[in-house]
């Protein structure tokens, strides 16, 4: 029901719209434009006896998927739920780390003689190579077996996951 | 260029974002008119009510900035499409439109507020895939959906707004964005009436689909389930009931209209709208092309 003191909606003025947009814009499409030159694409649609093209048999897939497509947005509107933008998706280091050395252990940095040098404290880091965790050259981890992938997903947000491969990322996943 | 401001507002700080420039339509102003002095009709409505016109108007400024994005999209198909040079650079020129139209509606949301709110957080824009269309149709139903669809929408939207805005404030922002929309949807209908017959004939088995999306985006977003009344309408948001009766007018007398105008055959999308345009599930028994397609099946 309306609440307006004013009557009802402008329906009398869809006419003045009518000729303000579609008449006036129409026209300048035929006359101040000029007709659009046709592309060879366009030109052999519009012969009458053209050969149905694969883009024409899969037309009615095309046209059902059209009906489940997203919307160009509205450009106005009252509902939208404002809500600030997700931060840069950053994994905490130590949320990373922990996952690194539970799936592989510290890198432990390999002396000159070949040996590794576990009595140091340069232990490194495993970093993510072809989606598992590993040892960088010149280090070694004493878990044989390291296994990836080696996401670690750091932060949870508004129901968003973080999608990191260890040292951050840009990417919520939904 | 973007130009991002901070300005001190009491204690508060509020994150302002100017993106207009000096190539727009006046020349880096933000509107044709001057915003006006005053508007008592704002400071006699009740707290509560104008914390609520604030919050449609921001909500309006963060759908305006990303329309700006859907503009860019629009500009690149109809160079794409060797669209005539006016409409590429009216094109390019809605995109500063909406850049305007952001911070005008921020503007207004700031009158209600009685205080500098911030520029809203950016909206994504997701852009239709139309994955079964090739490339060049897919563009030109990209020009259609934005401009025809959804500007020849707002045109009317804001008719409807207008017609029950008393605010001063509301009453000049309204008609600022109203010039600039009929240009908008312009392009659209100028670039459907450059095209042949065969690519305008094309056009006649998508428009149902991407008119059912629209109007139910638009039922959507503006059609407010708690509207509290009151004094709204006379700010800018009108009535639910006036809204949909709106959208409806739009599709049948300007797009159904607009589309026999221009010699698209529209009448899958006209039967849908006679019996009542139900936007709850797609319409699907209104496609000619998926009608036959069962029949052949069969």
């Amino acid at each position: 029901m309306s609440t307006s003191t004013r009557g009802s909606s402008p329906l009398a003025g869809t006419s003045r719209l009518f000729h303000t947009i579609i008449v006036v814009g129409a026209s300048l499409g035929t006359t101040a434009c000029g007709i659009v030159a046709a592309t060879p694409e366009e030109a052999s649609l519009a012969r009458p006896d053209a050969d149905a093209s694969p883009v024409d048999a899969l037309a009615p897939d095309a046209i059902a998927a059209a009906f489940c497509d997203v919307p160009w947005p509205t450009t106005k509107g009252n509902n939208t739920v404002l809500t600030s933008p997700l931060p840069a998706c950053v994994n905490p280091a130590s949320v990373c780390d922990k996952a690194k050395i539970a799936s592989v252990g510290p890198c432990i940095v390999i002396a000159a003689n070949g040996c590794p040098r576990p009595d140091t404290s340069e232990t490194r880091y495993p970093v993510c190579v072809g989606q598992s965790w590993t040892c960088e050259p010149g280090t070694w981890s004493q878990m044989v077996n390291p296994s990836g992938p080696c996401r670690c997903p750091g932060q949870y947000l508004g129901g968003r996951e973080c999608k990191s491969e260890g040292d951050g990322g840009m990417e919520w996943l939904p | 260029m973007q130009e991002r401001g901070r300005r001190r507002n009491g204690v508060a700080s509020v994150n302002i974002v100017i993106e207009h420039g000096p190539r727009g339509r006046y020349g880096g102003a933000l509107t044709s008119r001057d915003e006006p002095k005053a508007d008592p009709a704002i400071a006699m409505l009740p707290r509560n009510t104008r914390d609520e016109l604030s919050a449609v108007w921001l909500v309006r400024a963060a759908m305006e900035r990303r329309v700006a994005d859907a503009f860019a999209v629009i500009h690149s198909a109809l160079t794409s499409r060797r669209a005539n040079a006016e409409l590429v650079e009216l094109a390019s020129r809605a995109v500063d439109d909406e850049y305007r139209h952001a911070e005008l509606s921020r503007l207004v949301a700031s009158r209600y507020a009685g205080r500098e709110v911030s520029s809203p957080p950016r909206l994504q824009l997701e852009v239709p895939r139309l994955a079964g269309a090739r490339p060049a149709l897919r563009e030109t139903l990209h020009i259609v959906g934005q401009c025809i669809l959804n500007e020849t929408t707002a045109a009317a939207y804001l008719e409807l707004c207008a017609h029950h805005a008393e605010g001063e404030t509301a009453r000049w922002a309204i008609r600022e964005l109203l010039a600039d929309e009929v240009d908008h949807a312009r392009i659209g209908w100028a670039h459907v009436a450059s095209l042949g017959a065969a690519a305008r004939n094309e056009l006649s088995d998508w428009l149902l689909p991407l008119a059912y999306l629209n109007l139910r985006v638009w039922r959507k977003e503006t059609i407010d389930e708690g509207y509290s009344g009151g004094a709204l309408a006379a700010h800018g948001a009108p009535a639910p009931a006036d809204v949909e009766e709106s959208l409806l007018g739009a599709q049948r007398g300007l797009i159904c209209a607009g589309f026999a105008h221009v010699g698209v055959d529209a009448s899958e999308l006209e039967a849908w709208l006679a019996a009542g345009a139900d936007t709850a599930t797609p319409p699907v028994e209104y496609s000619r092309a998926l009608r036959d397609r069962a029949m052949s099946s069969m």
